[in-house]
């Protein structure tokens, strides 16, 4: 225990002295295995090589490049003017928009970042425009990106199937209702700030319902993608890895269709696949290196052990692990928290009987708190950054404040009625 | 331009290169993985090999952009103590960041090669109806890394000299994170 305790405080050291994520992961693992009975490093070659050709992980790559297609060739955008008009009446209207864009753009995305970013984007300018609270519109656009993960289809769910040998396209199912109450709720916190302050509101644009009508079909790639990427699998056509390249050539035709494809925005596109890709596989191949090694000193079993003794209730157990996970989310990037946490954390869960699919939806939601908390809130510097330069990152933080409260009231949620995610069983 | 700097630059380009290469083949992956499907749902006939392919394309799209990545400043790192430090000492943890990470592609580069070459020696072929001989792939994976562990001695070396002679701002230009824009699918 102490030992174990040794390890934690060093790796911590290391993570905060700025060494890349993978070295710190590595040099742990090489630690560990001082008090292995095998040698670990003979079996990096084999784990790095087995890793990287994983044929599940092939869809997280695929994912990412459909996204970077979709959003450079400006398809994405379309689908902004498509909703606006008809949330013009809500309270919050453009802010409406932002967390109702995000989420059918996630139904698409298997990427939080790069629903932000997108939403971000096309929306930022809109603030001084028509007098709407910066603070709280561009906390709806950091809130609103975390459905990125959420909503299928999800790189996150794809990496924790992965690690857990849990079923994605069931991971995927269970995503949904959580992510539908999700949007309702950022959507209810919008209204209930701006009934609070109608000032904060903003003024209406101009619409009528020939516009709504109009721009309705804009709507009509994102619904078609989402049909390729996630109703192929339950249509038995594709499997989740399939289903990837089946919608990186589907977006690849609809913006060639639409004569926004070329040469450029495909090696843009491919140039931002390769450095994502790579970061996050080196990574998952040394998280996978640390897990062998703690396979070997019986970690497992004597963390299990421990969490035995210290006989907690299921309520006081997940509320822990919930806790850890929020801590540890302020500091690490998303996938990162994933592969580490998720190896060791998985097992004493289902030991204890939560199902596996349900927590994997807990781990996301955990993940997505991590993207709008400080002071590493990755979420949140997207959204920064696409303000081109202007104000403080605290403006984002304290905007997205409320809409921590709405998701951490679905993580209770979710504790409460473990049904809203196992709904399809 | 000193030798070490034109190195780099070199690599640099070389490791655009590759990430680009690396890429297509899983771009090549995902347009053969859908005529794939078509082809079984219409023909009832599938491809042999396919997933096989599709898996040594990943590992070559990930080691080969590993260099492009490192020399962008892309691998993640937690930064929060290190943005708020006087120059000096974040320019020596920059230097230590970078031989930590070259240490640890050497012991990566180290361990592939044995795999490769294990395979070499003892004819180790895929257990698939393809029957490749896995060197071929393991050594094209080994290339990547290796590139990335060049890239990474040659940066580890230029930041020391700029550290040692006390150009700092040099040290993070070099190591840190260029301003990147619309890249955040993570």
């Amino acid at each position: 225990m102490t030992l174990g305790l040794a390890f934690i405080l060093g790796a911590f050291v290391l993570f905060f002295a700025g060494l890349p994520i993978f070295s710190v992961i590595g040099l742990v693992a090489l630690a560990v295995g001082l008090i292995s009975p095998v040698p670990i490093i003979d079996s990096l070659g084999m784990t790095a090589w087995g890793q990287s050709q994983n044929y599940v992980l092939i869809s997280v790559p695929l994912f990412i490049m459909l996204g970077e297609i979709f959003v450079r060739s400006g398809i994405a955008g379309e689908m902004y003017d498509a909703v606006a008009p008809w949330l013009n009446r809500v309270p919050g209207r453009l802010m409406q928009t932002n967390v109702a864009t995000s989420a059918i753009f996630a139904a698409t995305s298997g990427s939080s970042l790069a629903t932000a970013a997108t939403i971000g984007s096309i929306a930022i300018p809109q603030i001084r425009l028509h007098g709407y609270n910066e603070r709280i519109f561009l906390g709806t656009i950091a809130a609103g990106g975390t459905l990125g993960i959420l909503i299928p289809p999800s790189i996150n769910m794809i990496v924790y199937g992965s690690i857990t040998n849990t079923s994605i396209p069931e991971l995927y199912l269970a995503g949904i209702v959580p992510g539908l109450i999700l949007t309702a709720l950022f959507m209810l916190t919008t209204v209930v700030l701006c009934t609070l302050r109608p000032d904060w509101g903003g003024k209406p644009i101009e619409t009528d319902w020939g516009m709504r009508m109009r721009t309705l079909p804009k709507l009509l790639p994102p619904l078609g993608l989402f049909l390729v990427v996630v109703g192929s699998i339950y249509a038995g056509i594709a499997t989740p890895t399939e289903a990837a390249a089946l919608g990186v050539v589907a977006t690849l035709l609809l913006a060639l269709a639409k004569g926004r494809m070329s040469l450029k925005i495909l090696h843009g596109a491919l140039f931002a696949t390769a450095k994502t890709n790579a970061i996050l596989m080196i990574i998952i191949v040394f998280a996978a290196l640390l897990n062998f090694a703690l396979g070997l000193i019986g970690f497992s079993r004597l963390l299990d052990a421990f969490v035995q003794g210290l006989s907690l209730g299921k309520y006081e157990l997940i509320l822990i692990v919930v806790l850890i996970y929020l801590v540890l989310g302020c500091f690490l990037e998303g996938l990162s928290l994933t592969v580490l946490t998720v190896p060791v954390l998985a097992p004493i869960m289902a030991g204890a009987g939560f199902d596996p699919v349900w927590f994997g939806i807990m781990v996301i939601l955990a993940t997505e708190a991590g993207m709008i908390t400080p002071p590493v809130g990755m979420n949140c510097y997207v959204v920064q950054a696409s303000r081109g330069g202007q104000g403080s990152l605290m403006d984002v933080f304290v905007g997205v404040s409320p809409y921590l409260i709405a998701l951490l009231a679905l993580v209770a949620i979710l504790i409460a009625w473990p049904g809203v995610a196992l709904w399809y069983r | 331009m000193s030798l070490l700097s034109r190195t780099r630059t070199g690599l640099a380009r070389l490791s655009r290169g590759a990430a680009l290469a690396g890429l297509y083949l899983l771009f090549l992956t995902a347009l053969g993985v859908s005529a794939d499907i078509l082809v079984r749902k219409l023909f009832g006939v599938a491809f042999v090999g396919i997933d096989e392919l599709g898996g040594y394309a990943m590992a070559l799209a990930t080691s080969w952009a590993l260099s492009h990545a490192f020399l962008e400043g892309a691998h993640i790192r937690v930064n929060i103590v290190h943005m708020n430090l006087r120059p000096a000492a974040k320019a020596w943890l920059d230097v230590a960041a970078v031989l930590v990470t070259a240490v640890m592609i050497g012991l990566l580069a180290w361990q592939v090669w044995i795999v490769a070459f294990e395979s070499l020696v003892f004819d180790a072929v895929s257990n698939t109806p393809l029957r490749l001989p896995l060197w071929i792939p393991q050594f094209l994976f080994l290339v990547g890394i290796a590139l990335f562990l060049v890239s990474s001695v040659v940066v580890f070396l230029e930041s020391l000299g700029h550290a040692a002679k006390g150009r700092y701002d040099e040290v993070v230009a070099l190591v840190e994170e260029r301003g990147q824009t619309g890249e955040y699918t993570l």
